[in-house]
């Protein structure tokens, strides 16, 4: 480095303390007018080589000198490390106050600093946290194509990173990422591209001999997706593992079989060499083979026996190291026995020969950076598939359309020969026609909906599909405009189906956005729903609801589809709602102590959970079956209370508030 | 609040500025600010002493206002902005029992009422003119391309438009053609039209007590709307006596005896100073920044000394550096203005952050990403500040700011 280029940090250094004397000095009120000039000094310090250094030794003092003063960044304790991303990679004064928030976070942690709001080990757990959630960041050369985008700001943020990394140890984020990969995977989602990068850049930490169960599950998820097994890893390419296996005697090849299965029903990840070991045993075994490779259960192996030439044909087409994940979709299918429903096998023989039109091919084709193949018609099949086998693992990426996400879930619960219909129109008319109180509603006459424009990181099945419904979604809003009333009362049945029940409560008032009769809403959401007030009946298909979501400190952020699977007891004799939220992540902290769990609750993979009352504390419509209901008067009003106090000291705060007067 | 000196006005400050008050604060008279409702829970939890009032034109309930601050025991009212100017003539008249404050303090918020006094003075100014449409317009540019000459076809020479009341570049229009004429706006009028007078156009700003000028600054102005510092280089400080002598004249045409007042003159080739116009308030365009930077004393604090009455001579003299000589260096600023349409974030350019002259930026990323299309020399995005030894090192950096686009 440059002698010159030091000095230049030294002296950014140096205004940088004077600034700060200056913005210590003055009164809170005028604190805004120093806090622009720093964040600046931040900027150009990040963007030299010593800069993050300099940047530390008065990191000690930016919350005393009112740094944060004012702004969004002024409470530590009510800091989110998952925004710490969109921060860092956002504007130049958003990376400039994040960063030297997480300076000063690290000089708490370290002891080098004290804040009354937050300990070392929490300032230590957030940045932890943040690192384990940004490892492209700290380990940038995990991805070519962060690589294209790296700025020298980004350097200076890479740098920064470094920095608290060294500082902290990195046992602790590699504890995080490993933690962080295994909570999502529990989940079971269909895309995974961002589990498998996390990963990845978990394995560089990793270089270094490593004991203790943090280990042993890192290592776990890197031989799911690199190679499960010895002979896996030890093959220097898929051609060489592909020879290696033609040298296996048949005991061997079970056991490879064996390994494969049993690492991807254990994490949900599966591996390229798993395309190339299913193919070799499509040559070569009979169905018991598939069986083992695929890992089926009972069911799984019913299936095959009873579909045996569609599965090979499906195993056929899809089989391709860059679409290996839908081996998972493929065995969580079978073993889901959904094949047995009469339009499946004819629908999914059709959609293997369909010509799909060339520009939702190219769209397709995108997926695998247009590689010649797999084709179209292969990918698409993967994405049919995934989705059939995993219909809570569908997610809405980065696009605000949870309204389309959580219908292609439900239609692959409720009505997979119906999804099959949509698909084939969609791939291969490049259009979706639904009906509306008896008139046609055709996609391609429509205006665009909700979204402009799609953000692609998507299953095949939604790139494919969400364009469409999102249009026809919107134009049914349209048509239900003026009737002073929540439209999804009229849309939710026809958008999805039938068995969406026609009963339909709301606790907001159309016209004032207040909220209007919460005990009586609430009272009817119990006994439609909570098995202790409906007559213990079941949910036989689950129906949409709308949640009110809210921020880990309660605050509301929209309103948000969901759907409600099923209310149960659960093994702990606590009743709680089961539900499917399209928004990629079910684990989420809603505030108020209301955090949804996505596992051991007895959750199945991709739902989230709640106890009955919390979830409660955030629905505000639902659909209900209006000839299956318990006694409203059996609710406890102590209940209602509680519910009503936490809505309205989160969502409905500052809402207007009208409960009708009781005749009673 | 500073501990507060005695025998010491109790003083006013009209609109609301941070940094004013922050600067007000600091200092060692006893202060309170009036200005709208809308900052009235930020002044409340800073405990910023505050009296709310929304500054619309003049009207019955203005003697309001009077009450509430002599009740107060307000002796001095400073404005900040151009529409609190005539509020502090008004408020000033009362107050300290002068009369003529108020129309004295109209003369600086109608620009032809204004050219009107000091060319009765004898104060050499442009050609003017009153405008009620277009028509006024196109006879005027006509007119004066006449008097200038001009054969049929010849390009014309330009006039300006101004309205008559609003601070600095603010609706100041350039014409030269009849489109130019057409793409008026029925509300711009009636306006004020002047000649185009060729040549080095600067600004000052004088801080007056007692009629007496107590510091002159002069500006200038490398690329009118653009760049300006302070102090000027030595070209222009050539000029002082003459611009002082200007500056007393323009004093006792305007009858002041208190405040600060930012006049505008051009030099023309021939070296004659035209004067172009005056605000008798804080100047925009960050000359305040600029000074302080460049002489180290804070010019709103200056504003509130030189505006009380009860200021000592001492004081004064202990306040302010000698011009000049004083200064530190060249503190120069340069007004960005987006060059695309679309921006999404802002992006210093590497060669302005590494210049030895590059202090700081104010810029901000707008809410908007759509940039609005710039209406005369109005509405820019930010400043950037330099301070350096070097006048003409100095301009050829402010001039070369015109290059870079500082968003993405």
């Amino acid at each position: 480095m440059s002698g010159t280029g030091h000095d230049k940090a030294e002296r950014l250094a140096a205004q940088l303390a004077e600034e700060l004397d200056r913005l210590e000095a003055v009164k809170p009120f005028a604190k805004l007018n120093y806090q622009g000039h720093i964040c600046d000094l931040t900027l150009r310090l990040l963007k030299e080589p010593q800069g993050v250094q300099w940047l530390y030794e008065q990191a000690a003092r930016f919350d005393r000198a009112g740094v944060f003063y004012g702004g969004d960044w002024a409470h530590p304790a009510l800091l989110q490390p998952a925004l710490v991303s969109a921060s860092v990679r956002g504007p130049a004064l958003s990376v400039a106050i994040e960063s030297l928030s997480e300076l000063r976070l690290l000089a708490i942690a370290t002891g080098e600093a004290v804040n009354d709001e937050i300990t070392p080990d929490g300032a230590r757990a957030f940045l932890e946290d943040a690192l384990a959630r940004n490892l492209d960041l700290l380990f940038p050369q995990s991805s070519e194509v962060a690589r294209a985008e790296r700025t020298p700001l980004l350097e200076g943020v890479h740098r920064l990173f470094r920095f608290i990394a060294d500082r902290l140890g990195t046992q602790g984020i590699l504890e995080s990422t490993v933690n962080e990969a295994t909570r999502i995977l529990r989940q079971r989602p269909i895309l995974v591209h961002h589990v498998r990068e996390m990963i990845d850049a978990a394995v560089q930490a990793l270089a270094g001999p490593g004991s203790g169960a943090v280990y042993e599950q890192a290592r776990r998820l890197t031989n799911a997706v690199h190679g499960p097994s010895a002979l896996s890893r030890s093959a220097a390419s898929l051609e060489h593992y592909r020879e290696a296996l033609v040298e296996l005697d048949a005991g061997a090849l079970a056991a490879e079989a064996q390994t494969f299965a049993h690492s991807m029903h254990e994490t949900g990840l599966v591996s390229p060499q798993h395309a190339v070991l299913l193919e070799h045993i499509l040559a070569k075994n009979g169905d018991e083979g598939i069986a083992r490779v695929l890992g089926l259960d009972s069911v799984g192996r019913d299936s095959l026996d009873a579909y045996s030439e569609l599965v090979r044909r499906l195993i056929g087409r899809i089989t391709h190291p860059l679409l290996a994940q839908s081996i998972y979709g493929l065995a969580c299918m079978l073993n889901r026995g959904v094949l047995f429903f009469p339009p499946l096998a004819p629908g999914l023989w059709r959609l293997t020969r369909l010509q799909i039109k060339a520009e939702v091919a190219a769209i397709l084709q995108r997926l695998v950076d247009d590689s010649p193949t797999p084709s179209a018609n292969a990918l698409l099949l993967a994405g049919t598939v995934s989705v059939l086998g995993q219909p809570l693992g569908v997610g809405q990426g980065d696009n605000p359309t949870c309204q389309s996400a959580r219908a292609i879930s439900l239609w692959s619960q409720c009505d997979p020969g119906f999804l099959l219909e949509l698909i084939t129109w969609a791939a291969r008319d490049n259009e979706v026609d639904m009906h509306f109180e008896g008139q046609l509603l055709r996609s391609t006459e429509l205006q665009t909906g909700g979204v402009a424009e799609l953000h692609t990181e998507l299953d095949p099945v939604s790139l494919v599909l969400v364009p469409h419904l999102d249009r026809i979604y919107w134009e049914m809003g349209r048509r239900i405009a003026g009737r002073g009333e929540d439209g999804h009362k009229w849309i939710n049945p026809e958008f999805h189906g039938w068995w969406v029940q026609r009963g339909f409560a709301t606790v907001i008032q159309y016209s004032s956005g207040d909220v209007i009769d919460f005990e009586g809403f609430m009272r009817l959401f119990y006994i439609s729903y909570h098995p202790a007030y409906n007559g213990a009946r079941q949910l036989i298909y689950a129906q949409p609801a709308g949640i009110a979501a809210t921020d880990k400190n309660a605050q509301f952020i929209g309103w948000h589809a969901v759907s409600i699977q099923r209310v149960t007891v659960d093994q702990d004799g606590e009743v709680r709602v089961y539900f499917y939220n399209p928004n990629n992540d079910g684990g989420q902290d809603w505030g108020q102590g209301i955090v949804t769990s996505t596992a051991g609750h007895g959750e199945f993979p991709g739902e989230s959970s709640l106890p009955f009352k919390q979830f409660a504390a955030r629905i505000y419509v639902f659909h209900y079956n209006t000839r299956e209901l318990g006694d409203p008067a059996a609710v406890p009003a102590a209940i209602l209370s509680e519910i009503a106090a936490l809505a309205r000291a989160s969502w409905a705060r500052g809402v207007g508030w009208h409960e009708l007067v009781s005749s009673r | 609040m500073a501990e507060i000196a005695p025998n010491t006005s109790y003083v006013a400050v009209l609109g609301w500025s941070l940094r004013a008050i922050e600067a007000i604060d600091r200092f060692n008279r006893k202060y309170i600010v009036v200005a709208p409702s809308w900052a009235e829970e930020y002044a409340k939890d800073n405990a910023i002493p505050y009296i709310p009032w929304e500054f619309e034109r003049l009207n019955d309930r203005s003697v309001e206002l009077y009450e509430r601050l002599a009740e107060e025991g307000v002796e001095v009212a400073v404005p900040l902005y151009e529409e609190t100017v005539e509020w502090a003539g008004a408020i000033n008249a009362r107050l300290q029992n002068k009369p003529r404050l108020f129309p004295q303090s109209l003369l600086f918020r109608d620009k032809s009422l204004m050219k009107r006094r000091a060319q009765l003075a004898g104060i050499r100014v442009g050609v003017f003119e009153e405008a009620h449409d277009r028509d006024d317009v196109r006879r005027f540019l006509l007119r004066v391309n006449k008097a200038l000459l001009k054969l049929d076809g010849d390009p014309n020479d330009p006039i300006h438009m101004k309205p008559f009341d609003k601070a600095g570049t603010y609706g100041h229009r350039v014409i030269k053609t009849n489109e130019d004429i057409d793409a008026i706006s029925d509300d711009e009028f009636p306006c004020l039209l002047e000649s185009h007078l060729d040549g080095k156009e600067f600004a000052c700003e004088v801080f007056i007590h007692d009629g007496k000028i107590r510091f002159l600054n002069i500006s200038e102005y490398v690329h009118l709307g653009y760049s300006v510092f302070i102090p000027a280089s030595p070209g222009l400080e050539e000029w002082r006596p003459q611009i002082r002598k200007a500056v007393e004249h323009l004093i006792q045409a305007f009858e002041i005896e208190h405040g600060l007042i930012h006049p505008e003159f051009f030099i023309t080739h021939d070296g004659n100073l035209h004067f172009g116009e005056v605000a008798y308030r804080v100047p925009g365009g960050n000359a305040f920044e600029l000074i302080e930077r460049a002489y180290g004393f804070n010019a709103y604090q200056a504003h509130v000394l030189v505006s009380d009455p009860k200021a000592t001579e001492q004081e004064i003299q202990n306040f302010f550096p000698r011009e000049v000589v004083d200064a530190k260096g060249f503190a120069g600023c340069f007004l960005v203005y987006p060059k695309q349409r679309v921006i999404s974030d802002i992006d210093m350019p590497e060669a302005v952050e590494n210049d030895p002259y590059y202090e700081k930026h104010d810029l901000f990323m707008p809410a908007n990403p759509k940039v609005a299309e710039r209406v005369a020399f109005g509405n820019h995005y930010g400043t950037v500040y330099f301070f350096g030894d070097d006048p003409d090192r100095m301009r050829e950096l402010l001039l070369k700011q015109e290059e870079y686009d500082f968003y993405r």
